[in-house]
């Protein structure tokens, strides 16, 4: 679980082109999206999209579903847990 | 032949080549009988699974292949619409009294491969061959403001014929269904399973399609020949300043840019017949328009979008439906919007499957695209036209402006009002010149890693110039504006998209990345930045040409409540880079 998490601030902020932030400044339960956290956005879900099917297998068809996904690491970490493909 | 009365802007002879036909009346036919150009594209060259599209299938001009083989698909396209153009109104083009705008937002994306050269891609050559085919006069001009080009090349149309700067001005939008296009908004989950929807409870999102359409916008009344005359009495573009594609979530700066138009035209909601929408059919796009329409106070007229029946041509769009609109308040009919059901927007509007006929005298058009910006024209029969209150042989006073600073960004300098200011110590290499620049500026702005290279160019060329200048405090957002040129459009970026979905496949194609894949999202960012939210115009000529956009900005001035414009040149290919910004004011 931990290494998942360490692997997936990793390949959030190359995915979302975070340059200015290492994966120890992304708090596991902090939100990802708004103003509060990340300040990701609409373009960075579609990209977490992106990084879920082709790093785990796993297929998000409405963008809409992803939003209580994406909340934060944590909530990510356990949906890829509960979805990878083996 | 000069006329003596008041100057208008008549709009004639309009030209459709869709996925329904060749030709305009062809369109109108298909059109009447509720036939849509889209359906299931089964075709792996543009997308890896089907889709739903409108494709133009016959080759166009087939008599003439021989005469046209010289030419791209996109370029055959604009000289067959450009030519019925000048069938029906019978002008002669090659006067000095004569402009072309070509409106497109990915012209010959098509041939875009990892090795086609890059002249085959480039906008300004592609418009020049095709003004070149009619012998024209003058070079032309090309706008780019995504899927609002077709309407904001109208507007400059209108502008320039107002000005008295030009007689004619043909207008031409075209853009091709392509597998650029189509893995692009595949990424961002915007094509709908079914044909598109709009304003519908069941939209689950656009149907690409591809046209040509022309139309001539002209002071010469005898230019119209075959229908009631239509004229052009205003129009205006704004920026929502929200999100780089994201529409707005209150409808604010469609709302501005339809009471900025209505205003120009001195109407209220009250003398508009019936109002032709973008309506996409994405979820997001049609509820903001519910929104400004309703905030506008037009919700309760007839209101259409021709989306359903061509799909979202992109650059043409705005062009093929003002066409559509010319043929609708000449007829009395409003076309019904096909497929639509129930209304799914929040504030409900005044829509309907079927076509409605009905006496009818003016029209609003409007448009809303990527980079946040919005389009609106008013149409009217002239009959119906409002008299304009400026007559032309009364001289006003030439509208002046400050040039309050210069700006350039180049070869790992910036300079500002001829003083070096910042000189990279890392050398002039662009990546490493930029990072180096952000940092000189101290700037803490998580979106600067984000953008293109484009953009990271505009952004810091734009902080340079405005650092110091309190225009804020000054001018209203809506007061200020961008106009903006260059050569090469997006195409340091359209080359990243094309290399990901060669390399990867269809499906692997960035959101992040296509998002860039049009050069007004520099605007976009720096409306962003800057909460600046009126006029947005996107220039590509072959080279800066400081003359052309500062007189653009005028006219702008002299036709909006523009106080303050953000103006020059911004281009990025292969590692070369140059900003040339101007911060223009308006002299009270």
């Amino acid at each position: 679980m931990e290494q998942l998490k360490q692997e997936l601030k990793e390949a959030l902020i190359e995915a979302l082109n975070l340059e200015d932030i290492t994966p120890d400044e992304i708090e596991d339960g902090a939100p990802l999206f708004g103003a509060q956290g990340l300040g990701l956005d609409s373009i960075d879900a579609l990209e977490i999209i992106l990084l879920l099917e082709r790093r785990y297998g796993i297929r998000i068809e409405n963008p809409s579903e992803g939003k209580a996904i994406f909340y934060s690491v944590d909530t990510l970490t356990a949906y890829i847990e509960a979805n990878r493909k083996p | 032949m000069r006329t003596e009365h008041p100057l208008k802007a008549y709009l004639t002879a309009g030209t459709i080549i869709s996925s329904l036909g060749a030709t305009t009346e062809e369109n109108m036919r298909h059109i009447r009988a509720y036939r849509s150009g889209i359906r299931l594209l089964d075709d792996p060259a543009l997308y890896e699974a089907p889709f739903m599209g409108a494709r133009i299938e016959r080759d166009e001009r087939e008599g003439e292949a021989d005469a046209l083989s010289g030419y791209t698909r996109l370029e055959r396209l604009f000289i067959a619409s450009l030519s019925g153009v000048i069938d029906r109104s019978g002008i002669d083009p090659t006067g000095a009294d004569c402009l072309l705008i070509l409106s497109t937002t990915k012209g010959n994306i098509d041939r875009l491969s990892a090795d086609a050269p890059r002249e085959a891609i480039l906008l300004s050559p592609m418009a020049q061959k095709v003004a070149d085919y009619f012998h024209l006069s003058h070079p032309p001009l090309v706008v780019s403001t995504a899927c609002i080009s077709g309407v904001s090349a109208l507007i400059a149309a209108y502008r320039l014929v107002m000005e008295g700067r030009y007689r004619r001005v043909l207008v031409a939008g075209g853009d091709l269904l392509t597998r650029f296009v189509a893995t692009g908004f595949q990424s961002f989950k915007s094509i709908g399973a079914e044909r598109c929807r709009p304003y519908d409870k069941r939209r689950d999102g656009l149907s690409l399609g591809e046209a040509s359409g022309a139309v001539l916008v002209t002071a010469e009344r005898d230019d119209v020949r075959d229908h009631l005359p239509i004229v052009i009495e205003g129009g205006a573009v704004t920026n929502d300043a929200h999100h780089i594609s994201a529409p707005s979530r209150t409808g604010e700066g469609l709302r501005a840019a339809v009471l900025q138009a209505m205003g120009e035209a001195g109407v209220q909601p009250g003398d508009i017949s019936f109002v032709n929408a973008h309506g996409t059919a994405t979820v997001y796009n049609d509820e903001m328009e519910s929104k400004a329409f309703h905030l506008s106070g037009l919700d309760a007229l007839p209101l259409n979008s021709l989306k359903p029946f061509w799909g979202h041509t992109l650059g043409a769009s705005g062009v093929i439906e003002t066409v559509a609109c010319m043929e609708e308040l000449c007829s009395g009919e409003v076309f019904g919007t096909l497929g639509f059901e129930a209304a799914g927007t929040t504030y409900p509007l005044n829509l309907s499957d079927r076509h409605r006929s009905m006496p009818l005298r003016r029209c609003l058009k409007t448009a809303s695209g990527f980079g946040g910006c919005n389009a609106a024209i008013v149409l009217a029969l002239e009959a119906e036209a409002k008299p304009h209150v400026k007559l032309p042989h009364v001289k006003l006073p030439p509208l002046q402006a400050h040039l309050i600073r210069r700006c350039t960004v180049e070869r790992g300098r910036v300079v500002r009002d001829g003083t070096i200011i910042f000189h990279a110590t890392g050398g002039e290499a662009f990546p490493s010149f930029i990072r180096e620049a952000y940092a000189h500026l101290a700037l803490d702005d998580r979106r600067f890693y984000k953008m293109d290279d484009l953009c990271k160019l505009g952004y810091i060329a734009a902080a340079y110039l405005l650092s110091g200048i309190d225009w804020a405090s000054r001018y209203k957002p809506e007061e200020t504006g961008i106009i903006l040129s260059n050569a090469s459009s997006s195409l340091d970026t359209d080359i990243r998209h094309q290399q990901v979905i060669e390399a990867l496949g269809d499906k692997e194609a960035s959101p992040a990345v296509f998002v860039y894949t049009l050069p007004n999202v520099v605007m976009g960012e720096l409306c962003i930045r800057y909460n600046i939210r009126g006029e947005n115009t996107f220039f590509i000529t072959p080279a800066y040409d400081p003359e052309l956009i500062k007189r653009y900005a005028l006219l702008a001035m002299k036709r909006q409540k523009l106080q303050a414009c953000l103006a020059g040149w911004c281009e990025y290919l292969d590692g070369h880079y140059c900003a040339q910004l101007e911060w223009i004011e308006r002299i009270k």
